[in-house]
């Protein structure tokens, strides 16, 4: 269910993370993902603005 | 983000992003310790008045599913009224310094509390907003909240150290579940609720699904379910997921929302709104109703637009169609206007 649902974000790194994010506290296995999507370019005014729309900022 | 970036990313995230996060982090637990404060006072109030005020979202929902005032944003605090206790509410909420946000003569309140589901209020010295709720939007047909068995379900929690009456988890499953699929689940925020309360508290899925069947809104549950765990790493049971498999109307809106999720904010016209709310209603009846409000069930702006008195509330149904078309006929006839204005042979 999680992966067919995913499938149909905007695969934009900073989407993902933020998706990531979404699990309080992380598992180690969201952490490490997390870990690997930040290895990629990230855009942090985008995902700035974007937590702050989205309710992410806390 | 940034409790699980200092926990977990700070060697990987700019220093000058984890400071500016960590800034407005602090902020908002600010704004949270007022809210809470204000909050708790308000409900002593209301309590002293014999009124039944239940909170909803906000600090209560922080604390519930975070243990933390501080992780969930904190905008205005939002309260739940029966409709027959509104003008008590109201000469409470007056008494203690807030003053509506949309200024209505008395008949005209009258007729938003028949006709609408929500006011806001602001305080005079501290800007702090309170958005009360008799009822609940469903799309352009209300839900009222007096009907539903709220309060009899309610149950004692401590916010902040202090004791206060606040609903039940599923009760708060459901009312979330409308609030975010009215937006188009367009806060990734409140679906993190979602999935943080699926995961934290023994949900009785049962009693879920035959509530929403009987307030018209499984298929807006399911949706919300579905959305949760494909979004939020959260595990469904299985007996829900056997249920959400077998509405695929509910795995297409999903799909949709998913789309639309990380899209720019925008104003999304009425018309171009209409099909969405109406796939999300699993009942013909209900559809009939989001249609028939939408085209008779006064607005603010109606009510504010022409007082009448009390017993000829009726005709506010008839009004709206009037002034809805005068206003699309206005825009029209002024558009055809500034085009041929805008014309060269007309120029001159």
């Amino acid at each position: 269910m999680v992966h067919r649902l995913i499938e149909y974000i905007d695969p934009r790194p900073e989407h993902r993370f933020l998706l990531a994010c979404t699990c309080l506290p992380m598992p180690p296995s969201a952490i490490a993902q997390a870990k690997l999507i930040l290895q990629e370019k990230m855009d942090w005014a985008y995902l700035r603005r974007l937590a702050e729309e989205h309710g992410m900022l806390g | 983000m940034q409790t699980q970036i200092a926990n977990h990313f700070s060697d990987v995230v700019p220093s000058s992003v984890e400071q500016d996060l960590r800034a407005r982090f602090e902020q908002n637990q600010f704004k949270s310790l007022w809210a809470t404060s204000e909050l708790l006072r308000m409900l002593a109030r209301f309590t002293e008045h014999d009124l039944q005020v239940l909170p909803y979202k906000g600090p209560v929902l922080a604390e519930s599913l975070y243990g933390s005032l501080a992780i969930r944003r904190m905008g205005d605090l939002d309260l739940l009224i029966r409709a027959s206790d509104y003008w008590k509410v109201h000469h409470v909420l007056l008494a203690e310094g807030y003053q509506p946000d949309l200024a209505l003569a008395d008949t005209a309140t009258t007729a938003l509390v028949r006709y609408q589901c929500e006011r806001t209020f602001t305080h005079r010295e501290y800007g702090i907003g309170i958005d009360l709720h008799w009822g609940l939007w469903l799309a352009h047909d209300i839900l009222p909240l007096e009907h539903l068995g709220l309060w009899q379900r309610a149950r004692p929690t401590t916010l902040a150290g202090k004791s206060i009456m606040a609903m039940s988890p599923e009760d708060t499953l459901l009312l979330l579940a409308i609030h975010g699929t009215m937006h188009h689940w367009r806060g990734l925020s409140w679906l993190m609720d979602i999935g943080q309360m699926i995961r934290r508290v023994n949900l009785d899925w049962e009693w879920v699904e035959r509530e929403a069947s009987r307030w018209g809104i499984r298929r807006i549950v399911w949706l919300t379910a579905y959305l949760a765990g494909g979004l939020t790493n959260v595990e469904l049971p299985a007996s829900v997921q056997t249920v959400i498999e077998q509405d695929t109307v509910v795995t297409r809106l999903a799909k949709q929302i998913c789309a639309e999720l990380f899209l720019a904010p925008r104003e999304v016209p009425i018309i171009e709104d209409l099909p969405f709310h109406l796939r999300t209603r699993e009942r013909w009846a209900d559809r009939a109703r989001v249609l028939y409000s939408l085209v008779t069930a006064p607005s603010g702006d109606d009510l504010a637009w022409v007082a009448i008195p009390t017993w000829l509330f009726p005709l506010y149904r008839l009004l709206r169609p009037v002034r809805l078309v005068a206003k699309y006929a206005r825009a029209l006839f002024g558009r055809m206007f500034s085009r041929r204005n805008d014309h060269p042979s007309t120029k001159h």
